[in-house]
């Protein structure tokens, strides 16, 4: 799988590349072009390369930390963000993918007077976290389950948090913080 | 005997359940782990590692990488003719300005290397044919342990087994990898560390890199995981160091997960060949014990053995064989896990030769019952609420694929602790601040720090500021050996109590009385057996002035205690046709000396349960036999328990107020590996002797048994 | 052995709006372009650093190939369609239940949403060996590294083996060959229709590929005719965890009963071999049996006829042999927890 021109496709990186409008396929990239991402309800205008994933985007160039970079391959789920109402996993997504997309993270699930969501409360009184590191996928995970199974079941929580792994073991906790969560009345 | 600084009898806080002070931060994002550290100006740090397990370096070419763009700093972390000892080890460094750049120019740095014979597996170290790869010999054997009259126990016994037993080598899997943040100003080092030892890192950080202690500043005040493997910079944060120096700039070094897996530690595997007796009536008389393990290159692997239980005549020996792997580290009850199952199976093997129940078995060859010796209770009361006389024996009768079964298993842990300071403010408008360089690794340290303090004080958990994970704050031991609560503890306490004492001293004359006769309580400060006579808190504070309170104060004996002792009881459905291990449920009864937070010392148990799970059943570090290479360094083939494959565990935790605070974050990981296996010989009537127990292991004993037996 | 990096090449990035602007830019590009779908796969290649396409091709805005259209009394799928799409869609859970049932284990919930089942199928195989960018026979070298008397080789295959032992991960495409599904495929040239069963391709005619798919060509379309609507249907996966994993064997079998005998059967299985196994000598041998323990036997037996096992892969045979055993049993004897 030898590719001649990564050398000269490094170099060619330092100069920022628009894209040209053509008739037929559009080329975008190799160097930064500019990408908009709807991200919590907020625009975010950046010039990133396109292969640039959502989550390092949102990490690295938004400061939007509250994501968390594990595994990087899809096996494991801390990365875990809503785009247009499906959870995907940030790490296997290019940011330029999900132009257009309305994307929420963890760090958009408080309301605007700071109160925590009801999925972030129960986490808290359920202790359904140790280190935390997991927790924001978790969280965003459960909060898709429950919008889309107001009145889950346990079995439903489960198959909708099976893309998720925890190391410190909170899972049990977990459970009951997504079954207390679809009790309260969202707003 | 109780004094001033005793526990309180009736505690408002001490043992009920309290939310963890960092949830909201951690379920909203805000926590900044040393992963999310961004500094001005900072540089991205990667490292160039050994590709093969054996070799000698011939040659390091830095000039490439040096040219390329955005690259800051690159340097060698060997000298050229070092040995690298396995795949992972590191050899060279890159800093520059952005991740993607930094990766590139990784890529041109060269080196050669001169490959040596290496071993991959035991096997091949302890060959008689096997050359000299590590100096000193490739395996080390170690004191042999020898009790009584082994010759005169074997002959009192009616029956003996004798089999091989073993666990595997399992990797950390810290979801926050390993590294660091390191930005120098002149020769003062910040280093941002994910670690369970904060002050310990600038130590040695500052031996490392040859500057003053005192010019080292660690921060941790949120780390990902660490279950033993985090005790230190190690090469990495050493490196990041240097690059940040070079380069005049800060850097963050984090591993990548491939890394993480190779390099940052494991437990050992450990195989024991056994030989046991008993007599007719279930004494255990005889132990004689052969074991080895790899701790990888140069790395010790002891445990334990036997375990528990009370064998009157034993002989031990414990060889540590070296391959080219990645090097042991402390994971959660280092050795312990291990001499428990090489123990436990045995046990219900033993007791299946008379056809006695496990369970009484076992109590028949307890060590005398103790506080730190709870078993014999634990045992009775387990077997009770487990429903453990439902248990049939070995082999499940019922018809059709899916069999169930129910296995035991007990064990014990240290946990004591000592050596920790502590600083109280109380200020004027009644703010307090407790200081303490201890860390919170997920542990809920941080929680029950302010917890001590608003026991002490008569007040809710809000109205303290906690600050820790600081090297300039007081002393404080790294988090391991589940010694953090009994050290931290104590110190916080001790200090409370003086800074509590002098505030009484300021209050005492305003309410007309001598400062011995006040308490705080309920938010209030009175006399005692008065409390219309007395001020708010807040009103109380007034009379500080302008100096605050300030007390410094240490670790003091009779409120920390030493050895708890816990027994697990697990359940197991196996579908003999596609030999899929299910857990249904898990029991685990522990102790752990006075309960701080039982919120959070339940979640500590429940981790514990889940952890040993994963060691039953998925996760495995699996080395290609020929290169030496692993072929699992992710998370897609290194396997952990997702929710689906999670049990019904229930927490039946003993609070022993009057033992002092001891440990809870590594017994709970000892027992449930034994007992699930237990449980799936229970079940299927096939022994299987070693973990995991994947699926083509059980159809492997599966069809062994049919065609004449593992037993 | 390449060490694995976290951050992919520098690539140009393509996002075609039309089937055809996607098939200029593959025949432009060739060996020099990869196909962008759910990312599930390549973005692994890419980070890995095994891949370093010039050109990445994201097929992601193209509309034509998302969607689900009922077809006189079949279905064609478009290949990008989401597998929780597939999932949840009516007429596959009514008629076509089988792939529903493959869909729904594929993986994660999130890799459910991204992944696709053109992805799905045309997966490249997991082997650790390959995947590990060992320059084995399928990435262009002269070696197999799991083949051999000491290789960690208890995930690879028990049939076919051609100098290649890994195996196709895929649980949807032994469901769409027990449906009949058949490919289509589009390319320079036009248009062509593929049966299912024939578009995965071993070790023994293209070693560097799973399937027909030419470097130019893109699956567009899955078709599942009626034939086999409403039959009968199994599907077990058995994996290490109940979470993520590939399977160790999987079975999808679509039965037709009448009175009380078979008068129809497909009896795929996955994973034992690189590409799905339809066990036509099952099928033919069930044919006008009982649906009873004592067909499930002889059927499981025949099933494993010929396997020739590794040294740590054995296990498949009677797990093999079991499922195929279980699929005659029909579902209500699998395990439920």
């Amino acid at each position: 799988m030898k590719s001649a021109g990564v050398t000269s496709l490094a170099t060619a990186v330092t100069t920022a590349t628009v894209a040209q409008a053509q008739t037929g396929p559009r080329l975008v990239g190799p160097g930064d072009v500019p990408v908009t991402l709807m991200v919590n309800g907020k625009r975010l205008e950046l010039k990133i390369e396109p292969r640039v994933t959502l989550l390092d985007a949102i990490r690295n160039r938004a400061d939007l930390t509250g994501n968390k970079r594990v595994c990087d391959r899809g096996t494991c789920g801390a990365c875990t963000m809503i785009v247009d109402g499906r959870t995907v996993y940030s790490c296997s997504t290019l940011a330029i993918e999900v132009q257009g997309k309305q994307i929420r993270t963890v760090d958009g699930l408080a309301s605007a007077n700071g109160a925590m969501h009801p999925v972030q409360q129960a986490f808290c009184d359920t202790d359904g976290l140790m280190c935390g590191f997991c927790t924001p996928g978790f969280v965003v995970a459960t909060v898709a389950v429950l919008e889309k199974h107001p009145n889950a079941t346990r079995d439903q929580i489960s198959k909708g948090l099976d893309g998720n792994i925890c190391r410190c073991g909170t899972f049990v906790r977990i459970m009951e913080a997504a079954m207390k969560a679809r009790t309260v009345a969202r707003g | 005997m109780a004094n001033k600084y005793s526990w309180p009898e009736k505690p408002a806080l001490l043992g009920t359940s309290v939310k963890r002070l960092d949830g909201p931060d951690k379920v909203t994002g805000r926590a900044k782990y040393t992963y999310d550290i961004n500094r001005p100006g900072m540089l991205y740090g990667k490292m160039v590692r050994s590709p093969l397990p054996h070799a000698r370096v011939v040659s390091i070419d830095l000039s490439a990488a040096e040219k390329a763009p955005g690259v800051k700093a690159v340097l060698a972390h060997v000298a050229v003719g070092a040995q690298v000892m396995y795949q992972g080890d590191p050899v060279a460094a890159v800093a520059a300005d952005t991740e993607e750049r930094a990766l590139d120019a990784a890529r041109m740095i060269r080196v050669r290397y001169e490959a040596l014979p290496h071993f991959a597996n035991v096997e091949q170290a302890m060959a008689t044919d096997a050359p000299a790869v590590f100096p000193g010999g490739n395996t080390r054997q170690g004191a042999t342990e020898e009790t009584g009259d082994l010759v005169a126990g074997f002959a009192k016994a009616a029956h003996i087994v004798e089999a091989t037993y073993a666990t595997h080598v399992i990797t950390h899997v810290c979801l926050e990898t390993h590294g660091c943040v390191c930005e120098w100003d002149g020769d003062k080092l910040t280093a941002w560390i994910s670690t369970q030892a904060v002050i310990q890192s600038a130590q040695q950080f500052a031996q490392a890199l040859g500057i003053p202690q005192a010019n080292v500043h660690t921060i941790m005040q949120y780390m990902g995981g660490g279950f033993g493997s985090k005790f230190g910079p190690d090469s990495q944060g050493i490196i990041c160091a240097k690059l940040a120096k070079l380069a005049k700039a800060p850097v963050k070094l984090m591993l990548d997960r491939k890394e993480e897996h190779l390099d940052t530690g494991n437990r050992p595997s450990a195989t024991a060949h056994i030989r046991a007796g008993i007599t007719a009536d279930g004494m255990l008389t005889a132990f004689d014990g052969q074991s080895w393990g790899t701790g990888g290159a140069g790395a010790t692997s002891g445990f334990p053995l036997p375990y528990i239980y009370n064998f009157p005549t034993r002989k031990r020996t414990h060889k540590d064989v070296y391959i080219n792997a990645g090097q042991q580290r402390a994971m959660r009850a280092p050795g312990h896990p291990q001499g428990c199952f090489l123990t436990e199976i045995l046990m219900d093997e033993l007791a299946d030769t008379i056809k006695m129940d496990p369970v009484a078995f076992r109590v028949k060859n307890l060590p005398p019952a103790a506080p730190n010796a709870m078993w014999a209770e634990y045992f009775a009361r387990g077997a009770k609420a487990f429903g453990w006389d439902k248990r049939h024996a070995t082999g499940d009768p019922t018809p059709g694929p899916i069999k169930t079964g129910m296995g035991v298993s007990a064990h014990r842990w240290g946990g004591a602790g000592q050596g920790s300071q502590a600083h109280v403010d109380i200020m004027s408008d009644g703010g307090i601040v407790v200081k303490c360089g201890t860390q919170d690794i997920g542990t809920g340290t941080r929680t029950i720090v302010g917890m001590v303090a608003a026991e002490t004080f008569g007040l809710p958990l809000s109205a303290i500021k906690v600050e820790i994970g600081d090297s300039l704050l007081p002393f404080s031991g790294g988090s391991g050996g589940s010694t953090t609560a009994a050290s931290a503890m104590p110190a916080i306490r001790v200090t409370s109590v003086d800074a509590l004492e002098a505030l009484f001293a300021k209050v005492a004359p305003a309410l007309g009385t001598a400062p011995e006769n006040l308490v705080a309580e309920g938010g209030r400060i009175f006399i005692k057996g008065t409390p219309a006579k007395g001020l708010s808190w807040k009103d109380a504070c007034k009379l500080i002035g302008t100096e605050p309170i300030s007390v410094n104060g240490k670790w003091a004996q009779g409120l920390s205690g030493s050895g708890t002792s816990g027994v697990q009881f697990a359940e197991a459905s196996v579908d003999i046709e596609t030999g899929i291990v299910r857990v249904t449920r898990i029991l685990a009864i522990q102790d752990c000396g006075l309960i701080v937070d039982k919120l959070t010392a339940e979640s500590q148990a429940y981790g514990g349960v889940i952890a040993a799970i994963n060691f039953a059943l998925f996760e495995d570090r699996i080395l290609d036999r020929v290169t030496g290479q692993m072929v699992n360094p992710n998370m897609e083939m290194y396997l952990l328990a997702g929710m689906s494959d999670v049990p019904k565990i229930d927490i039946m935790l003993n609070n022993m107020p009057e033992r002092g605070v001891i440990g809870i974050g590594e017994p709970p990981t000892v027992s449930t590996a034994s007992a699930i296996a237990n449980a799936v010989r229970n079940a299927t009537g096939a022994t299987i002797r070693s973990l995991p127990l994947h699926p083509h292991k059980v159809l492997a004993a599966l069809e062994q048994e049919k065609a004449g037996g593992t037993n | 052995m390449a060490v694995i990096r976290d951050v992919m090449p520098v690539f140009e990035l393509y996002q075609p709006a039309s089937i055809d602007d996607a098939i200029k830019l593959l025949d432009k590009h060739g060996a020099d372009a990869l196909v962008l779908a759910g990312g599930l796969d390549s973005m692994d290649w890419l980070k890995d650093r095994l891949k370093k396409p010039k050109a990445v091709v994201d097929l992601g805005q193209i509309k034509e190939l998302k969607g689900i259209k009922e077809t006189n009394g079949g279905l064609e799928i478009g290949a990008m369609t989401p597998l929780s799409e597939i999932v949840r869609h009516p007429v596959v859970r009514e008629k076509f239940s089988l792939l529903m049932e493959a869909a729904e284990l594929v993986a994660s919930p999130q890799i459910r949403n991204q992944g696709t089942l053109g992805g799905n199928v045309s997966q490249d195989t997991r082997c650790w060996y390959y995947r590990g960018g060992w320059t084995c026979y399928r990435a262009g070298g002269n070696i197999c590294y799991a083949d051999t008397p000491t290789s960690v080789n208890r995930e690879h295959a028990i049939f076919d083996a051609d100098r290649c032992v890994a195996v196709n991960p895929s649980d949807t495409a032994p469901a769409l060959v027990a449906l009949d599904a058949s490919m289509v495929i589009r390319g320079p040239k036009g248009e062509r229709i593929v049966p299912a069963e024939d578009y995965w391709i071993g070790p023994g005619i293209d070693i560097t590929r799973m399937n027909v798919l030419a470097p130019n060509e893109i699956l567009t379309a899955i078709r599942i005719p009626p034939t086999m609507a409403g039959a009968q249907f199994y599907f077990e996966k058995v994996r290490d965890r109940q979470v993520w994993d590939f399977a160790l064997v999987n079975v999808a079998s679509a039965i037709v009963v009448s009175g009380e005998k078979i008068v129809k059967a497909r009896m795929v299985v996955n994973a034992v071999a690189a590409t799905p196994r339809r066990l036509k000598n099952v099928e033919t041998l069930i044919i006008g049996k009982a649906r009873n323990e004592e067909t499930a036997d002889m059927a499981g037996k025949l099933a494993v006829e010929g396997a020739e096992t590794l040294r740590h892969n054995a296990y498949k045979v009677p797990l093999m042999r079991n499922l195929v055993k279980r699929a005659i049993r029909g579902a209500g004897a699998t395990w439920t927890s």
